[in-house]
């Protein structure tokens, strides 16, 4: 097997999961900046231990598993260093994530392009700078000449926007 | 500041991962008491995290794909294969996550086990009998099909028999065997016309998913409350079926559907979206086309991966001058470009000559228009060696999409309100030198992406291109893809467009091959 071949495998391998695995980090993890570093332990994890795994069975909910875990184990470390005595919010976090219903993960992708590119330029500056340069609210006031304060109320809205939107072209879509 | 704003400063300090400790304890204490902002917050993660996948998907993948080749290397050949037959077996169908079920749910469940598992007892297992609770009933066989049990045992089929979750089953030549699932008109008729058939039970609560290894299945769904009532996974694509009659192939290369009645919805193995195929068509998954339709054929000629988010965030916007490929990183106002073999062959920077966020960008031959400013109402033309600005024309509408042909500038106006989808657009032509609208009209079709080629105005969206007139704005032709969903639009010469998706960071060459009038006319 080439060096092209064991890329192709490994990335399609990675490519299949990683809506699955992403949005479980990104929803539990204590900082949304740890939540690709968790997913990608989680593929590492399963690379390891790939020969104790049923290959008959989907093995997600395993990856789910492990994703759990990590963001456990994450909250912990987060928890420690800033001397938070419980956990309360993470397992409050964690409880909602488990209690949300299934997500349409591709009807809402295909929609949320559709949606973003209906947003205004300074809405879709403002994404890009959070999501993209992944700036804290902080960062993109100084940016932009602008509050924290107003950043944040700002992104709520757009954030709100783009949920009604995919709403709707969901339901004209009839998913 | 009152409680209901704080509780919104708070959230969104959550979210970006910036609430201190004495934050999160103040943010737990809102949650608590208050169910409306605590489904709130589950709706602004849950775009959080659609958000975040949107912006870096591209990176994620490379990343991961080389942290695992780096462990692979020390895990040997063997882990790859290993790897690789995990991706096939998998179901590509995405679950549903965990919930955590209410006592009031769990007790009648538990007494419906009691009872099945009672029936069960009571019944005795029979010889060749499934291992586990029954989904179908083999209701029709010929005699040389074949079924092999979820446990290892084999046996010949027989009219009567019942599988469940694991079972497979095999056929060949002009073999048939009709399952059918209890109280409800569901089946399914597996192989026939000399097609070797290998269909498999897929673990699930109710049956419903079902594996085509190879072969062809029919199957007659019947409609019921849920609206997915059906899953077939084949090592091409997976169909995902309401109530409905199709014809689903799979092949060494390809899968195929023929849909007879209602829809099914299609989605080809590393794809990241569905199409809906309708009662009447045919699609073709695979095979190294991306589509076949009514004697066409679209073939992709090269791609190429984008760079890194690092230095290329977001790309949107793509041109071709004849020799480069230029694409705008939306993010920074640069204009890329690059070698049909994808290398990087210059950079500008055009922030100071346009507004921000530029959005795309149109070749007239000698300028690059760039679509930017507030509003979006502004067109720059700038040169894209240096980032001169020649010149800028305010448009009397809100632009989107933008195209550059027949002397004229092209763009598509949303009729719709404020960020509210419609399906109405309206395409104006534009004199490049004043900036006034020589013509207008309205089209049935969302123009987001807009190229001009031979005479016709071209647009890619939803996973299709369609050709439509520049004189009406109606639709002479559409070409379905089945890899990418959205991407920018460049006409390369020829029947060529490049493609550049900033989702699945790829830019494609694509042929639409010489003869576009024998493609499927709509209209």
């Amino acid at each position: 097997m080439d060096d092209a071949e064991k890329k192709r495998i490994i990335e399609r391998f990675v490519r299949e999961h990683e809506a699955y695995t992403r949005s479980i980090a990104l929803r539990l993890a204590p900082n949304p900046s740890d939540a690709d570093d968790i997913a990608q332990e989680a593929y590492l994890v399963a690379v390891r231990r790939i020969a104790e795994l049923d290959l008959e069975k989907d093995i997600r909910p395993w990856l789910a598993g492990v994703v759990r875990n990590l963001c456990r184990k994450a909250w912990e470390k987060s928890i420690r260093e800033d001397k938070l005595e419980n956990d309360a919010l993470a397992r409050f976090v964690e409880d909602l994530a488990e209690q949300a219903p299934p997500s349409m993960y591709f009807d809402r992708k295909d929609a949320l392009q559709e949606c973003s590119e209906r947003l205004s330029p300074r809405s879709r500056e403002l994404l890009n700078l959070r999501y993209n340069l992944d700036l804290t609210s902080q960062e993109i006031a100084r940016k932009i000449s602008s509050t924290s304060d107003a950043v944040r109320s700002a992104l709520l809205r757009v954030r709100e926007s783009l949920r009604d939107c995919i709403q709707q072209a969901m339901e004209r879509s009839g998913a | 500041m009152d409680t209901g704003r704080r509780a919104e400063q708070l959230m969104e300090r959550f979210l970006e991962g910036s609430l201190d400790a004495a934050g999160r304890e103040e943010f737990h204490s809102f949650l608590r008491g208050n169910p409306a902002l605590a489904a709130r917050l589950e709706q602004h993660l849950d775009l959080n995290c659609l958000l975040a996948e949107f912006y870096r998907a591209g990176d994620f993948a490379a990343e991961t794909v080389g942290k695992i080749l780096a462990v692979v290397d020390e895990c040997g050949e063997e882990t790859v294969r290993k790897l690789d037959a995990c991706t096939r077996r998998v179901a590509t169908d995405v679950p549903a996550r965990a919930r955590r079920i209410p006592w009031g749910v769990l007790v009648p469940v538990a007494a419906c086990l009691a009872l099945v598992v009672g029936a069960l007892v009571y019944l005795a297992p029979r010889e060749n009998g499934p291992a586990g609770v029954t989904v179908a009933r083999i209701r029709e066989t010929a005699s040389g099909v074949t079924v092999f049990r979820a446990d290892g045992r084999r046996t010949a089929a027989a009219a009567g028999m019942d599988l469940c979750a694991g079972d497979r089953v095999e056929t060949k030549g002009d073999e048939r065997v009709v399952l059918a699932y209890p109280n409800e008109e569901t089946t399914v008729t597996a192989g026939g016309a000399g097609a070797e058939t290998d269909l498999t039970i897929r673990e699930s609560e109710d049956g419903r998913r079902l594996h085509l290894a190879k072969g062809v299945v029919d199957a007659a769904v019947a409609p019921g409350p849920a609206g997915v009532r059906m899953v077939i996974t084949t090592p091409h694509a997976t169909a995902r079926v309401p109530g409905t009659r199709f014809t689903l192939g799979a092949g060494a290369d390809a899968a195929w559907l023929d849909v007879k009645e209602g829809s099914v919805r299609l989605r080809a193995a590393g794809a990241d979206f569905e199409r809906t195929i309708a009662a009447g068509r045919h699609a073709v998954m695979g095979g190294g086309r991306f589509a076949r339709r009514a004697g066409g054929s679209l073939t992709e000629v090269t791609r190429f991966d984008l760079p890194p988010k690092k230095t290329l965030g977001y790309a949107f916007g793509a041109a071709f001058d004849g020799t480069s490929l230029w694409i705008c990183d939306s993010g920074t106002s640069t204009l890329f470009r690059f070698s049909p073999e994808g290398r990087i062959v210059g950079r500008t920077a055009i922030g100071r000559a346009v507004s921000k966020n530029p959005t795309h960008i149109a070749w007239d031959g000698r300028r690059m228009w760039v679509r930017s400013g507030g509003e979006n109402r502004d067109l720059f033309a700038v040169s894209p060696e240096t980032g001169e600005l020649f010149r800028k024309i305010t448009l009397p509408f809100r632009s989107y999409a933008l195209a550059y042909g027949g002397g004229s500038l092209w763009c598509s106006e949303d009729l719709g309100e404020d960020e509210k989808p419609v399906e109405r657009f309206r395409i104006h032509e534009i004199d490049p030198d004043t900036g006034g609208v020589r013509r207008s009209f309205d089209t049935p079709i969302r123009v987001f992406r807009m190229a001009w080629r031979e005479g016709a105005l071209w647009t890619y969206q939803d996973a299709r291109f369609r050709r439509f007139s520049p004189v009406d704005g109606r639709v002479q032709a559409t070409i379905d893809m089945e890899l990418i969903h959205h991407g920018d639009l460049a006409p390369a010469g020829g029947g060529r467009f490049w493609i550049v998706t900033n989702f699945s960071r790829r830019c494609y060459l694509l042929d639409t091959g010489e003869h576009v009038e024998r493609y499927e006319m709509t209209q």
